[in-house]
């Protein structure tokens, strides 16, 4: 199967029906392509990232006019496949003794594994062995259809979490998120879903006209990271390798003929059950930053950006301003593709093309996989005037909110624990409620605060005393639902209320809540 | 202002006009205060003098805000009622604070933290009852007249259908709030 070339990409069309294309059939009119269909939500993010790859790889625009073009008219699959064909070269996916897909250049001699360690919440082998796969279980995977395998694949290579001794991580650390732009229309193509995340030629990197391994690391001898060879940085190779990281070595066996895919489920003449691997390959280290991928910036500048990753307690409204602008209180920034989208694209854009954040990717422990988060976001446009101070207005929101739930947190487990200061334990219960409680409003702000007039000089009033409002509101109705829900017999009361009353203190003490104190009476004094 | 749960403002004000007008009835004044529980008191003038100086709701076992009271529920808040003597000077000490607080300054607590606990455990109305006119006997008889009646209906309704699920209309809450809020050790 060659992955330029072939059709091997689970789409969903125009009228429903399901199907698979090769790439260049992407602008296909006749019945066109609405969304990806893949078995697995790990596999639908890693094809929109393969795709929007392969797009940046090859067809980006010189600047905002020539991308505009394309928006509004997708290229034909004429000009796709001309534009592609050259690079078919380095997309043959099972290629036992050449060049082959994401796959390693020389022929590994190493033990086979089941297929199944390609997927990242597979259980590993010692989990296997002690029989702790309790909740994802081992040997569900027997084996899969190419086109699943080539999804695994990339997969792994994009969001490789560690493995082990020399088992190296992706380009952009273990189980990053991914921030891609998609159109809140309905009816948009599968097209435009892709385009808006690629990045003109002046916001990263002159395309590429024929494929070299400065670009596809698996077209050259592997730059192996043991005592020989050394960590690969941003200026070692290719910009546009960030798309095609290759940090496992890994080689596919031979199929063992037809059958079932274990994944997707359909019957298939080749099924692939085992590769082999081998350590020590592309050690990917120094300042990367992936143009898909929200960073945490040291405000230092001492150390190399950190990827965002999945966390404990998924994605909420609190990463709300890191994954769309920035937000200071932490360094996080939004992915590069997102800064430009604000720069430039929406410059061009019609207005009522609406455009929403998706944001997904693993939490991981180290190789465990924890979960998988994704959430949309509304993306919201605002004037280059009112910009700044827009963020800064949500920045004070959130602000706020981070300090309450401090507060809050404190006074709850005083109002459990006689000696709160020692208790141990994971207590993320309480921010999460206090999170989910207030969004709804969260948002209902966002957008009084973006209908804002561009001269707007401070965050009106009525924001204002809502959001402390709420802050106080929440804050009390949370400390009574986790310390006195339950029989109030058993409890000990005088501490309850002491906490109880500290809570609201130093609440009133806070310099956030006061200084939307300030701003709810001052403006109501001019009205 | 005490925020009442139970009964409403008007049946507050009733019940305070009742109490006050005990001055010139001594006679049933002592009918309600000799009562040792609450049936004792459902046969006495006192009682039905009780039930005519309040709203007409309460004849039919309902107080202002809809609650259901029986009627030597209504009997025993009469009683108790009848025990206090005096109010206290500001009109937002509730019953539960004013247990809190030490009849001299720098004293201790009218009311022990432990003695103010098993009032709140009390096992029955009849319990209940001896428990709340002792409270009062150490409150000097001093005790906001519309917060006690507030309160009393407030346990016996939790006695006869449990705790409220929402913590903040809970006695124990509301009650042990007020209390260690002025409480000192």
């Amino acid at each position: 199967m060659n992955l330029i070339n072939d059709p091997w990409i689970p789409v969903i069309h125009a009228d429903g029906q399901r199907g698979k294309i090769a790439p260049w059939q992407l602008t296909d009119t006749g019945n066109s392509v609405v969304e990806l269909a893949a078995p697995r939500p790990d596999f639908q993010g890693a094809l929109y990232q393969f795709l929007i790859g392969l797009l940046q790889t090859s067809f980006a625009s010189e600047d905002e006019d020539e991308w505009l073009k394309y928006w509004q008219a997708p290229p034909s699959t004429e000009q796709l496949k001309e534009v592609l064909a050259p690079f078919s070269g380095a997309f043959e996916f099972f290629n036992p003794q050449g060049l082959a897909f994401l796959q390693d250049f020389t022929v590994l001699d190493d033990e086979p594994k089941e297929l199944a360690a390609l997927l990242i919440d597979a259980p590993g082998g010692k989990t296997l062995k002690d029989h702790l796969d309790h909740f994802v279980k081992g040997g569900t995977l027997a084996g899969a259809c190419a086109s699943c395998t080539a999804s695994a694949l990339f997969t792994l290579q994009t969001n490789a979490p560690s493995g082990g001794v020399g088992h190296r991580v992706g380009l952009r650390g273990g189980g990053p998120l991914t921030s891609l732009l998609l159109p809140e229309s309905a009816h948009a193509s599968l097209w435009q879903k892709l385009w808006l995340n690629v990045l003109t030629e002046e916001e990263l990197a002159p395309k590429a006209h024929t494929p070299s391994g400065d670009i596809f690391p698996w077209m050259a001898a592997t730059r192996v990271s043991d005592k020989t060879g050394g960590a690969t940085l941003p200026d070692d190779v290719h910009p546009l390798q960030m798309y095609w990281g290759m940090p496992r070595r890994i080689r596919l066996e031979p199929t063992q003929g037809a059958g079932v895919c274990d994944l997707c489920g359909d019957a298939c003449t080749e099924l692939f059950s085992h590769f082999r691997t081998k350590n020590y390959g592309v050690n990917y280290e120094g300042p990367w930053v992936h143009p898909l991928t929200p960073y945490r910036f040291d405000p230092k500048n001492e150390q190399p950006p950190l990827s965002l990753k999945g966390q404990q307690g998924g994605l909420g409204y609190r990463h709300w301003l890191g994954l769309m602008w920035a937000d200071p209180s932490n360094g996080d920034a939004a992915a590069l593709s997102i800064k430009h989208f604000y720069d430039s694209k929406l410059r061009v854009l019609d207005s009522c093309d609406a455009v929403k954040l998706w944001s997904f990717g693993y939490d991981m422990d180290n190789m465990k996989a924890r979960c998988w988060y994704e959430q949309t976001m509304p993306v919201i446009a605002i004037g280059e005037e009112y910009r700044e101070l827009f963020f800064k207005l949500v920045s004070d929101l959130l602000n706020s909110a981070r300090d309450v739930i401090k507060e809050l947190r404190s006074q709850v487990k005083s109002g459990w624990f006689s000696r709160p200061k020692d208790v141990k334990g994971d207590t993320s219960m309480i921010d999460q409620s206090f999170w989910q409680a207030t969004e709804p409003v969260f948002y209902q702000q966002l957008k009084i605060l973006a209908e804002q007039p561009s001269n707007t000089r401070t965050m009106p009033a009525s924001v204002a005393a809502t959001w402390r409002k709420l802050m106080f509101n929440q804050a009390l109705t949370l400390f009574d639902y986790w310390v006195l829900e339950g029989d109030a017999e058993d409890m000990d009361m005088k501490r309850i209320t002491s906490a109880r009353r500290f809570l609201l203190i130093n609440l009133g003490k806070l310099k956030s809540l006061q200084h939307l104190e300030q701003l709810a009476a001052t403006t109501e004094e001019v009205a | 202002m005490i925020k009442l749960k139970k009964i409403s403002e008007e049946d507050a004000s009733c019940l305070k006009r009742w109490w006050a007008g005990l001055d010139d009835k001594r006679g049933d004044r002592a009918q309600l205060r000799r009562a040792a529980n609450a049936d004792d008191v459902l046969l006495t003038s006192a009682f039905a003098h009780f039930l005519q100086a309040m709203p007409e709701t309460w004849g039919t076992g309902s107080t202002g805000k809809g609650v259901v009271l029986s009627i030597s529920e209504i009997a025993l808040i009469a009683a108790v009622l009848a025990r206090v003597k005096s109010e206290p000077q500001k009109a937002d000490v509730s019953f539960a604070k004013s247990l809190a607080l030490p009849k001299e300054a720098g004293g201790k607590a009218a009311m022990s933290e432990l003695r103010f606990q098993q009032l709140q455990k009390s096992r029955s109305p009849e319990d209940f009852f001896t428990r709340v006119c002792r409270a009062v006997n150490l409150l000097g008889g001093k005790a906001n007249i519309a917060s006690l009646a507030d309160d009393i209906a407030h346990w016996l309704i939790e006695f006869r259908t449990g705790p409220a699920s929402k913590p903040e209309d809970r006695l124990a809450v509301r009650w042990a709030s007020d209390y260690y809020a002025a409480f000192k050790d």
